[in-house]
């Protein structure tokens, strides 16, 4: 029992530290195959850091959600990390507390708050960012139930230390085109929630553009570390669930012990690697969408989930 | 081993086969709509060359080097070098249905392929229940590629991404054709994509546009 505890504090240890890496390794990358040197890897502990030292300013009309805010789009991803398998194959303490529809509307809690308090000081630009991030996701809905109703159906079950030795290709004799258009419109969830290209540009510094960044313009000091924080860490936490729910359980810790967490702390961040190689490649090689085109590229990931949907009722 | 592997690849390559044909359908840049054609024809090469190493019939090995030489490389580089290139850089700027539209039309396309399709397989018969409705809502797709454009290169895309879906389905369910039909067909392609770029060029040279879907009357 207290190995299990130690286990899923260890869990959301990786995911708090290791969060900003994630983003530290894109940026260099990104940065690489611009043939320019780019940022450090450790860049975003940099920022964070100055960040914790600077004063806050806060407007004086705002209200206790403006203050609350940053502490939900903080503690958020942290609660969905306890749910989903990041270091072990085997359920850990709390796994039972919620499904991945759970996961999920715990991760738009946070969304709701930042978006309320991006309207809560009435600056003008992030109102526009919330609206435009309340569409993105709106439109994003869909796809997601098509992914969780096929996810589902495969391992009749939603908890995802289930879903994930169910789904799992390797052990299967044949892949179904289900499988992997459900893995696909998946990613591309993943890209337009977390504010990437080609849904919005993450790097991007005019307002009138910004669609993610936009929420946290009015935030300065402690607070803003926050948020940037929260939002490294829902990427993180997300690009997790991608890579060991529907990808591969493979390299997940079997029994709670060192050596084993180890390892399993060590293909995450190899795991964590693939999945910024894919994000730059596609970040490098295309181009922000305008925003009304966000609808015609969310709508393409519906219908690819919905092709899997389809295609998981009929060809299987 | 290479077995289950092929067999796992066979999924796989439906479903990016599925895949390509929707990109097929909102490209909206002439020259990327060939480049995504070839990478189509890439995958129904793979396709053949997994089916044919799976049942043993060898001379698919060679329907997908053929696939490979025709349609990855010779259609491509042909149409390329006819059409000119100030065709190429066009963007086609309206869609009959809007691509929200296309898109949806699409998904409808291949859930009715899947539905007829679904009856033609033995039970048991993975290989067929893989991949023949794949190639049936291809071919669906590229039909309602040739209706749903305006521009004449979307046009002709259509056509060959109608051709690669029929393709498969012979090469899941037939295995292939006999060789000479084999070799005849990817001639026919190759000409018919020859003539129909030197007809774009014609029509661009009488009307000064390639938006076949808009031109109503004659024009003397």
């Amino acid at each position: 029992m207290s190995s299990l505890l130690v286990a899923n504090f260890l869990q959301i240890l990786v995911v708090l530290l290791f969060s900003p890496l994630l983003k530290g390794v894109t940026g260099r990358l990104k940065g690489v195959v611009q043939s320019r040197h780019g940022p450090s890897i450790w860049q975003p502990y940099f920022d964070l850091y100055k960040l914790c030292r600077k004063d806050e300013v806060i407007s004086e009309d705002a209200s206790w959600i403006f203050r609350a805010a940053p502490l939900v789009s903080f503690a958020v991803p942290l609660l969905v990390t306890v749910l989903i398998p990041v270091l072990t194959a085997f359920p850990l303490t709390w796994a039972f507390m919620g499904d991945m529809l759970g996961g999920g509307f715990i991760l738009s809690l946070g969304g709701f708050f930042a978006t309320l308090a991006a309207m809560d000081t009435a600056s003008p630009y992030g109102q526009m960012g919330s609206s435009r991030t309340r569409m993105v996701s709106f439109l994003a809905e869909p796809v997601l139930m098509c992914v969780f109703f096929v996810v589902s159906l495969v391992a009749g079950s939603t908890i995802p230390y289930v879903v994930n030795k169910a789904w799992y290709l390797g052990g299967k004799d044949v892949i179904y085109p289900s499988h992997v258009l459900v893995i696909i419109a998946f990613f591309m969830v993943i890209l337009a929630e977390t504010g990437r290209i080609p849904v919005d540009n993450p790097e991007g510094h005019f307002e009138l553009a910004m669609i993610d960044e936009s929420k946290s313009l009015e935030y300065s000091g402690k607070a803003f570390a926050l948020v940037k924080w929260g939002g490294y860490m829902k990427l993180f936490v997300l690009l997790t669930i991608f890579m060991n729910v529907l990808i591969t359980p493979l390299g997940l810790a079997g029994a709670v012990t060192p050596v084993a967490l180890l390892l399993a702390v060590g293909s995450l961040l190899l795991k964590m690697l693939a999945g910024a190689i894919v994000i730059v490649v596609i970040e490098s090689s295309l181009a922000k969408l305008r925003l009304f085109r966000v609808g015609e590229f969310l709508g393409a990931a519906f219908v690819v989930s919905l092709l899997g949907l389809v295609t998981f009722f009929i060809g299987v | 081993m290479y077995y289950d592997a092929a067999i796992k690849l066979l999924g796989i390559l439906g479903a990016l086969f599925l895949l390509e044909t929707l990109a097929m359908l909102v490209v909206r840049q002439m020259r990327g709509l060939i480049n995504v054609y070839a990478t189509h024809s890439l995958l129904l090469a793979a396709c053949a060359a997994a089916v044919g190493y799976l049942t043993g019939s060898e001379h698919l090995y060679l329907v997908a080097g053929l696939t490979v030489l025709f349609k990855v490389l010779a259609i491509p580089y042909t149409l390329k070098r006819v059409i000119h290139d100030t065709l190429l850089e066009k963007r086609e700027i309206h869609f009959v249905f809007g691509i929200s539209g296309t898109l949806l039309i699409a998904g409808v396309l291949s859930v009715l392929a899947y539905f007829t399709s679904a009856a033609l397989v033995y039970p048991g018969d993975t290989l067929t229940r893989l991949l023949l409705p794949v190639g049936a809502a291809v071919a669906l797709m590229g039909l309602f590629i040739t209706v749903g454009r305006l521009e004449a290169v979307p046009q002709i895309s259509g056509l060959l991404i109608m051709e690669n879906g029929v393709i498969l389905i012979a090469v899941v369910t037939a295995f292939g054709l006999p060789l000479i039909a084999e070799f005849a067909m990817f001639f026919d392609v190759l000409v018919g994509g020859l003539l129909l770029g030197v007809l774009v060029m014609r029509l661009q040279q009488h009307t000064d546009t390639t938006a076949a879907g808009t031109l109503r009357r004659l024009k003397g």
